[in-house]
């Protein structure tokens, strides 16, 4: 059979009938970062719950959602709110998520910031990169000053 | 089963009656369900830690497959917006015949594709058409060297084979066949 022949017949088959593939693709893509976020914390509620040997019905009695909304979180496809992870966390007694400590350390690659206009700010300290500075200096300086920062703040605690 | 095109006539892919996705579509949905693979890979945790791909957690296993999915999901995407842009592209390079004793020439072969990385698990499996058109059929994670070692990549076999069956109870193509997998 000639190549031409197969193709028409294969065509008059499909007929028009066309995957959603390209549409759901596209989202996955633009939406990447929060789905991969989301994925990671399914993981973590799936491994606590086999650990604990715990069912996602009671997990959704435990925050009083429905069972097929909680299917829905550990398929890693939900874009959770806060209030949500912090209602799951208290069920689970374990931490899904974790904000780095509280004062700001920037981690900026020698690429980065010879490219780039940076500015870090910590409290009332302003520490700006300029470019083509050299950062390793900079960037070890501010992190002493937050250090120090840091120790002077506890220091002027245990005082009070 | 239904043939649906995925790429502008010149990737397509099988749907069975009993699901709402064809199967190209269905297997990126799944390899981005967490739940689905952390099932699947405590379920063969055993060929995951200690076969050809060495000693691997389920966790890791899990993300792993999840990110190659999406580059694989970008490369696919990236051929079809080429082709779309005008651009002569081959899918004949990125389909291997299943079985290295066929000629990846014949017609109604099977083939895969393989995910990027070098020991990749992911496989799409499809029949080869003829040069530049394949029907997808199907896809799994192999971990096992020989398909017909596990029941969900000896039923892809299985897939492929009806698919081919099909095809031929419509008249579309000669005796010799050929499979694919990407």
């Amino acid at each position: 059979m000639k190549r031409e022949e197969k193709i028409e017949k294969l065509n008059k088959i499909v007929a028009g009938q066309k995957s959603k593939w390209e549409e759901r693709a596209e989202f996955r893509i633009k939406n990447e970062e929060w789905l991969n976020k989301s994925a990671e914390i399914a993981l973590k509620i799936l491994r606590t719950l086999r650990y604990f040997d715990m069912s996602q019905a009671k997990l959704a009695e435990g925050i009083g959602v429905s069972p097929q909304q909680i299917s829905k979180i550990v398929k890693g496809k939900e874009n959770l709110t806060l209030d949500t992870i912090c209602k799951i966390e208290k069920v689970l007694n374990t931490e899904l998520i974790m904000i780095p400590a509280h004062y700001f350390r920037m981690q900026l690659s020698e690429d980065f910031a010879k490219d780039h206009f940076a500015v870090v700010n910590y409290q009332k300290t302003t520490v700006a990169y300029k470019r083509n500075e050299l950062i390793t200096e900079v960037d070890n300086e501010m992190f002493i000053t937050a250090d120090s920062q840091q120790e002077e703040d506890s220091r002027q605690k245990e005082a009070a | 089963m239904k043939i649906v095109n995925i790429f502008a006539d010149f990737l397509y892919s099988v749907k069975f009656c009993n699901n709402e996705e064809d199967e190209f579509q269905r297997l990126f949905e799944l390899w981005q369900d967490v739940e689905f693979l952390e099932k699947f890979f405590e379920e063969n945790k055993n060929d995951l830690q200690n076969g050809f791909y060495g000693s691997i957690s389920v966790d890791e296993a899990v993300i792993r497959t999840k990110n190659e999915a999406t580059r694989l999901e970008k490369k696919l995407l990236k051929i079809f917006k080429q082709k779309k842009a005008g651009e002569k592209i081959s899918l004949d390079e990125m389909f291997q015949p299943l079985d290295y004793t066929q000629c990846i020439e014949d017609t109604l072969s099977k083939t895969k594709v393989k995910g990027n990385l070098n020991k990749s698990w992911l496989r799409i499996y499809a029949i080869k058409v003829d040069r530049n058109y394949y029907i997808v059929t199907g896809g799994a994670i192999k971990l096992t060297a020989k398909m017909a070692e596990r029941e969900h990549t000896a039923n892809e076999l299985k897939k492929l084979d009806k698919c081919r069956d099909f095809l031929k109870e419509l008249g579309i193509f000669d005796a010799q066949g050929l499979l694919v997998e990407l």
